[in-house]
This record gives C-alpha cells, sequence and structure tokens, in this order.
C-alpha cells in the first residue's frame, strides 16, 4: 500500500498564507516579551521556580495534602444518619404492637436492633450509648387500638450527642404520624366528613441530595488555599533568613517587591495547581457540580491566594526559625479555619462567633466558592464578598510588604 | 530509675527555656477549647426564613403565625412579592415557603387537599435536613389545630436523657477537650526527639550509658507530666466556659487522660525517631494526631456516620475511645461499667505506640 504524497504538498500552500498576519503580530509583541525575559523579576522568578522544584520536601507538602484532606474530609464528616440503634421493649406483644414497630422498617434512618424484656435492660443499653432511641409500648396497647382509644408510647433517647437525639427525635415523631394518619383512614366511617390536609412539597435546592461531602468539600478549597499558602510562603521566606541568603537578596539592584513578587510567582502556580485538583476530585469522586463560571472562579481564587500568602509572609518575618514559623501558623490557622464556616454553618455559632467570623476572610471566601459550585450564581450575587476580598488582599499584601521591608533595613 | 528521672529533669529544664514553646503549648490549648468548643455547633435556631404568602387570608396568616410561634424561625421577609428564589440564591435566607393563591380554599374544600411549596437552601446537608423537619413539624402542628383537639391514636412521649435541652455544648464540649489535648504532648515529645537527631546531639547519648528503654521513658515522662497539666487547665478552662460538670464517677477518666496522654507521647516519639527532622515531624505529627482525630473521633458527627471502608482507621485513633470516656465523665455519668471497653482500647493503643517507639529508638549505636 502506497499513498500519493502529492496532494499533501499541495495543501500546505494556504497555510502559508495564513501564518503572514501572526508574525507581523509576534513582531510587535517581542519587544515586550523581551523586556520582561531580560528584567530582573524574571531572573529572580527563574531562581525561585528552580528552588522550589530541587525542594523535595516541600513541593510534597504543597500537592499532596489537598487530595487526602479532601478525600478524608469529605468522606469522614457525614451528617448523614443510618442505622440509628432501636431499642424495643414491647409490653404488649400482641399482633397490634407488631404491626406498630414496623414504621421503624421503613426508612434506612433506623434498625431495632434488639427487644428487651423488661425497660431497666433497655435503659441499660441507652446508658452505655448502644442504642440512641429506646421504645415502650404498654401492656393496653393492642387493647386500646383496637378500641380506638389514644394510646401513649414512651420514646427515650439518648441525647448526649444532641445533633443525632433531634434528627432522630424528628424521624420517630414523623413516623408516628404517619402511622396515626393511616390508622385514622382505617378508621373512618363512609359517613364521616373529609377533614382539612395541607401537602407540603419540600424541594431543597442546589444540593437535591442532601449530599454533605458537597458541603464540606466546598470549604475546604478555602482552608487549602489559606493553611498550605501561608505554610508554603512562610517557610520559603524563613529559608532564606535561616540560610542567611536574604542578605544576598537585599544586596541586589532587585527591589523588595521584585523579590517577594517572584518569591510568590511559582507559589501562585502551584496553590492554583492545587484549586484545579480540588476541582477534579470534588467533580470526580463526590460528583460535585461546577454550576457557576470557571473563569470567575478562577480569578477569585487567585485573589484569595494574594490574602493567604500575606498572612504566610507576615508570619515570616517575625519568626526566626521554619520551627517557629510553624508553630505559629498553628495559632492563626486553626482560629481561621474554625471561624470560616468551612466545616459547620456559621449560623449555627453563638452570637459573638458569628462576630468574629467577620474578620475572617476566609469566610468569605467560601461564600464565594458554594456561590459559584453549588448554586451557579455570578458577580451579581456574590460582589460584596469579592469586594471584601479585593480589600483583604490590598492591606494584607502592603502589610506584609512593609513588615518584610523594614525587616531587612 | 535514677538515669530515667534525670532525663526527665533535663528535658523540663530544655522545655523550660523555651519561652515560646512553653508558652504555645499551655497557651494555645486554652484558646483552641474555646474555639472547639464554641465556634463548632451544629444547632440549628432561628433559621431565617422568607414566606411568599399569595393568598393572604385570615388562614394564611394563621398558618405564617404558626411559624412565628415555634421561635425556630425567624422571618426575614414576608409578603405576595417576596422572591424566594433570590434570596436563597444571595444566602439571605436558608429556607422559603410559598403559600399559593387558592390556599385557604382548597383547605376548606372537603375533597381536595391545599398544598405548599417550601425551598430549602441544600448547600448545607445537616441544617437543610433540621429545616425540612421543622417546616413539616410545624405544618403539621398548624393542621392539628385547625381540626380540633382531636387526639390521635398514638401519642408520643419523647424523653431526652442526659441532655434534655439537647444543648450542643453538652456534646462538643467533652469532644473539644479530647481534641485540644491530642496535638501538644505528642508534638513536644516528637520535637525533643528530631531536634536532638537533627542536631546531632543524640551521638552524646549514644556515647553515655543510658539504655533505649531509659532514654525513651525519661523523654516520654517529661511530656506525660506536661500533658497532665495540660488537662488539668483545660479540664478547668471547660469549668469555668462550658459550665461543664462532673455527671458522675470522673475517676475512668482521670485514668484514661494518662492513658491518653501517654499514647500521644509514644506517638509523638515514635514519629520523631523516624521523620528525624523537625519541620517534617511537626507536619506529620498535626496531620496523624491532629487532623485525623479531628475527622474520625466522632468530634462532630457520629463515627458510625463514616464510610465503612474508612471507619475501620478510627478504630486505631486514641481521641475516638478518650472522647466516650468524657462524655461519659460530663454527661453520661454511668462510670467503670459503662467504660470498660474505651478503656481497655486505650491501653491496648498506649502499648502498642509504647512498642513501636522503642522498637525505633532501642538500638543505641550509628546505624551502619
Amino acid at each position: 500500500m502506497k499513498s500519493d504524497p502529492l496532494p499533501i504538498t499541495n495543501y500546505q500552500l494556504p497555510i502559508t498564507h495564513y501564518q503572514l498576519p501572526i508574525t507581523n503580530y509576534q513582531f510587535l509583541m517581542f519587544p515586550l516579551i523581551n523586556q520582561l525575559l531580560d528584567s530582573r523579576f524574571w531572573a529572580l522568578c527563574k531562581k525561585e521556580f528552580a528552588q522550589i522544584f530541587r525542594n523535595r520536601q516541600l513541593l510534597i507538602q504543597i500537592l499532596l495534602p489537598p487530595t487526602v484532606f479532601l478525600i478524608l474530609f469529605g468522606f469522614a464528616l457525614n451528617p448523614e444518619f443510618e442505622n440509628l440503634r432501636v431499642g424495643i421493649t414491647d409490653y404488649s406483644n400482641s399482633r397490634a404492637s407488631r404491626e406498630f414497630v414496623e414504621i421503624f422498617n421503613q426508612t434506612d434512618a433506623f434498625v431495632v436492633s434488639r427487644y428487651y424484656a423488661n425497660q431497666q435492660q433497655m435503659a441499660t443499653d441507652l446508658a452505655t450509648g448502644n442504642l440512641t432511641v429506646g421504645i415502650t409500648i404498654p401492656p393496653e396497647f393492642a387493647d386500646d387500638i383496637a378500641k380506638a382509644r389514644p394510646v401513649q408510647v414512651q420514646a427515650l433517647y439518648d441525647a448526649v450527642d444532641a445533633n443525632t437525639a433531634s434528627i432522630a427525635a424528628n424521624y420517630v415523631s414523623q413516623l408516628v404520624r404517619d402511622y396515626n394518619s393511616r390508622q385514622a383512614e382505617s378508621r373512618r366511617t363512609p359517613g364521616s366528613i373529609q377533614r382539612a390536609r395541607v401537602q407540603v412539597q419540600i424541594a431543597v435546592l442546589y444540593n437535591p441530595g442532601l449530599e454533605s461531602s458537597w458541603f464540606i468539600v466546598s470549604g475546604m478549597m478555602g482552608v487549602i488555599l489559606t493553611v498550605i499558602g501561608s505554610q508554603a510562603a512562610a517557610s520559603l521566606v524563613v529559608r532564606e533568613k535561616e540560610v542567611g541568603t536574604i542578605e544576598q537578596l537585599v544586596m541586589t539592584p532587585a527591589s523588595n517587591t521584585e523579590v517577594i513578587l517572584a518569591k510568590i510567582c511559582p507559589l501562585l502556580i502551584l496553590l492554583t495547581g492545587d484549586v484545579l485538583i480540588a476541582l477534579v476530585l470534588a467533580r470526580l469522586v463526590f460528583n460535585i457540580p461546577l454550576r457557576g463560571n470557571f473563569f470567575l472562579f478562577l480569578g477569585v481564587t487567585v485573589l484569595y491566594f494574594w490574602v493567604g500568602i500575606s498572612i504566610g509572609i507576615l508570619i515570616a518575618t517575625y519568626a526566626q526559625s521554619q520551627q517557629q514559623a510553624q508553630l505559629t501558623a498553628f495559632f492563626i490557622n486553626p482560629p481561621l479555619v474554625l471561624l470560616s464556616g468551612a466545616t459547620s454553618p456559621i449560623t449555627a455559632m453563638p452570637t459573638f462567633m458569628q462576630w468574629l467570623t467577620y474578620l475572617d476572610p476566609m469566610r468569605y471566601f467560601i461564600e464565594v466558592c458554594r456561590g459559584i459550585l453549588l448554586k451557579g450564581v455570578g458577580l451579581e450575587a456574590l460582589w460584596s464578598q469579592v469586594l471584601i476580598l479585593l480589600g483583604f488582599a490590598t492591606v494584607l499584601m502592603t502589610l506584609s510588604i512593609r513588615q518584610f521591608r523594614q525587616q531587612l533595613i | 530509675m535514677k538515669r530515667i528521672i534525670a532525663q526527665t529533669i533535663k528535658e523540663l529544664t530544655q522545655l523550660g527555656r523555651d519561652r515560646l514553646t512553653l508558652v504555645l503549648a499551655l497557651g494555645l490549648p486554652l484558646m483552641l477549647l474555646l474555639l472547639f468548643g464554641f465556634a463548632v455547633s451544629l444547632e440549628v435556631n432561628d433559621i431565617s426564613f422568607a414566606i411568599q404568602d399569595l393568598d393572604r387570608t385570615p388562614v394564611s396568616r394563621e398558618y405564617i403565625a404558626t411559624f412565628e410561634r415555634t421561635n425556630q424561625f425567624q422571618i426575614v421577609a414576608r409578603g405576595a412579592n417576596v422572591k424566594i428564589p433570590q434570596l436563597l440564591d444571595r444566602g439571605s435566607v436558608s429556607a422559603g415557603l410559598i403559600i399559593p393563591p387558592e390556599f385557604a380554599r382548597d383547605l376548606q374544600r372537603g375533597d381536595r387537599s391545599a398544598t405548599v411549596q417550601i425551598l430549602v437552601d441544600g448547600t448545607d446537608a445537616n441544617t437543610a435536613n433540621i429545616v425540612r423537619g421543622y417546616a413539616q413539624a410545624t405544618t403539621n402542628e398548624f393542621v392539628a389545630n385547625l381540626q380540633g383537639n382531636k387526639s390521635p391514636a398514638v401519642s408520643l412521649r419523647s424523653r431526652l436523657w442526659y441532655n434534655p435541652g439537647l444543648e450542643t455544648l453538652q456534646y462538643i464540649g467533652p469532644g473539644a477537650i479530647a481534641l485540644t489535648i491530642t496535638l501538644f504532648p505528642a508534638l513536644l515529645a516528637g520535637l525533643a526527639i528530631a531536634r536532638e537527631l537533627e542536631q546531632g546531639t543524640i551521638l552524646q547519648v549514644y556515647a553515655s550509658s543510658l539504655t533505649g528503654t531509659e532514654y525513651l521513658l525519661g523523654k516520654a515522662i517529661a511530656f506525660w507530666l506536661v500533658g497532665m497539666a495540660e488537662v488539668l487547665l483545660v479540664n478547668v478552662e471547660a469549668w469555668l466556659f462550658f459550665g461543664l460538670w462532673f455527671a458522675g464517677d470522673p475517676t475512668p477518666m482521670i485514668f484514661g487522660s494518662s492513658l491518653y496522654i501517654a499514647s500521644g507521647v509514644f506517638w509523638g516519639i515514635f514519629l520523631g525517631s523516624r521523620t528525624k527532622v523537625q519541620s517534617a515531624a511537626i507536619q506529620a505529627i498535626s496531620f496523624t494526631a491532629f487532623l485525623l482525630s479531628l475527622m474520625m473521633s466522632g468530634y462532630i458527627y457520629p463515627v458510625a456516620n463514616i464510610p465503612a471502608a474508612i471507619r475501620w482507621l478510627s478504630n486505631f485513633i486514641p481521641a475516638r475511645w478518650y472522647i466516650l470516656l468524657t462524655r461519659d465523665a460530663y454527661v453520661r455519668g454511668v462510670g467503670w461499667l459503662g467504660v470498660w471497653f474505651p478503656l481497655l482500647a486505650l491501653s491496648l493503643l498506649a502499648s502498642f505506640f509504647f512498642f513501636i517507639a522503642w522498637r525505633n529508638l532501642r538500638v543505641m549505636q550509628l546505624s551502619e
């Protein structure tokens, strides 16, 4: 089999034609690019890139945790309740009572773990935490149901975990209500009047499957940028200080701003990479949608990156060694993370804590993340958060550059 | 024995000289406890709520009033022109109710039921779940009032044991204690070992007549003492700020604390001797001792909620067992009978961590 080469050479002609305007354009761009390539900034940047890629530990520190954090956090912090254990003391022991107990088999939320002969035994299991709910059915249950008399059933909850208990209590009363309406239905005589009813259609927006990971994972993006960004920036700056090369940097004709910007450049690329990894994982592992504009998300991420980095540089200007910088980061990062609403909703915090959250830049970034990813809204709903972030970035950046400069002189 | 004590004293003096670390070790837990106790809350109160009432009849107003009476909803917007989807988009409400125009008429006609729509912000699944339950319950209450108080077939008498007010702090508080004291004993011990290895002072230890076990125990006792001081401080703070007090016999918790701190210290020593570099030791310990405890100990959501594929991991995390002890001491008050298993698990973990740390340190000479 031999193909004819002629047609291909024929086709090449028009392409060369098209290249003309492009070379023209490049011709215009050259001085700009050349200027950048010749600048001190570029030289410093190249040095920083080389340094960071040789530093295996820092690279691992930047690229590994996001993956691990996201997956562990997304799976481990799970408010979905399944198989809450129900204990039953059935003094009635009749067909009616067994029918009643059936209600717990209607949902995945509960599993009947044991039947008890008396309430004391059940109480002991409740005390040791082996049960979440203990149901006691009185001896007269079957009789009362048959004669359509109201009967009381007791439900004991282990409320040490207030959240689980209140959700369980909600479920149980819903199940009993359904049972009651079925009873009422079967008792109604044909002649009786129809009673008023309200049907509630509940639509859960943004996260119809109520996947808890969507909340946690979208919050973790802010955590990653802050924690890793500040730690990496701090350790980069402190290392120069420890080794003593920072004086050499200052001796160069480069300005302090250039020195700092060149330090930040590789981090910007690595951390943006982190966020992209996080987005891909969110998509693949947790099925989290990106409903809004990707470029808006990227833009705000870069904006927030400056905040995280500035925090790191601020820490570094105060610390003398890497160890000190890391320990100081322990002081700063947990409050930032806990007050940001990344792991638990801000609205659930006590009022004075809610006020503190307004001082936390991460709070605004996470609101933007959730807005763009889950709600699919754009700047029209998020402009205030973006403006505040812009303010934080400007102030922190100016502060850190000033601190850095002061320290050198 | 004398040599162990000498090691301990040396380690404590060294720590006393390092002011920054000492301040961090004793001050940071106090700050963390407040954060962990207060900032992590799952209490869903004052749900910001919007109502679009297209019906505007006495009946629909009565329905709205039922929502007001519950004290769980805070109605921030109401009226015929409220645009609920926009409010949800901006995040200014967490749920909204739409009452359709024919609501009152449908309700009063026997042959059909009135339908209302509730839109819930599902971004935070837990809150959404609870809001949904409340909205349903409030509607049921409204209907029950409308029908007159005819008692249902089965009425439920619910009792919430141990924590009748459903206060989150009763649950989060004891967990916060466990988390707060998990980091520093391990971190300090790990740093001390890593520092000796990094700076080469370990060679002097090799040259001395000290055996590996003595060295390990001497270091461990020093940081165990620091850890126990932390336990005391943090508990006092919890009494003062969280209003917690022992519900029963606190001795299992005290006994458990000593095991818990010991397992943390041994784990730190193990990691410090493995990483051999201080900054790497900090990373490794903060990840394993702190973040894993935070996620897998059942501090926020029960351990049973973790998918089975990674749940087994939580059995190796001392905080998971220790939290059971603090919750028993402060909330349940059952005592030894209820918590023998967590105690057993803690002592197993402590011995296991001791063993791996000992294996790493027993050879008191330079490896080839």
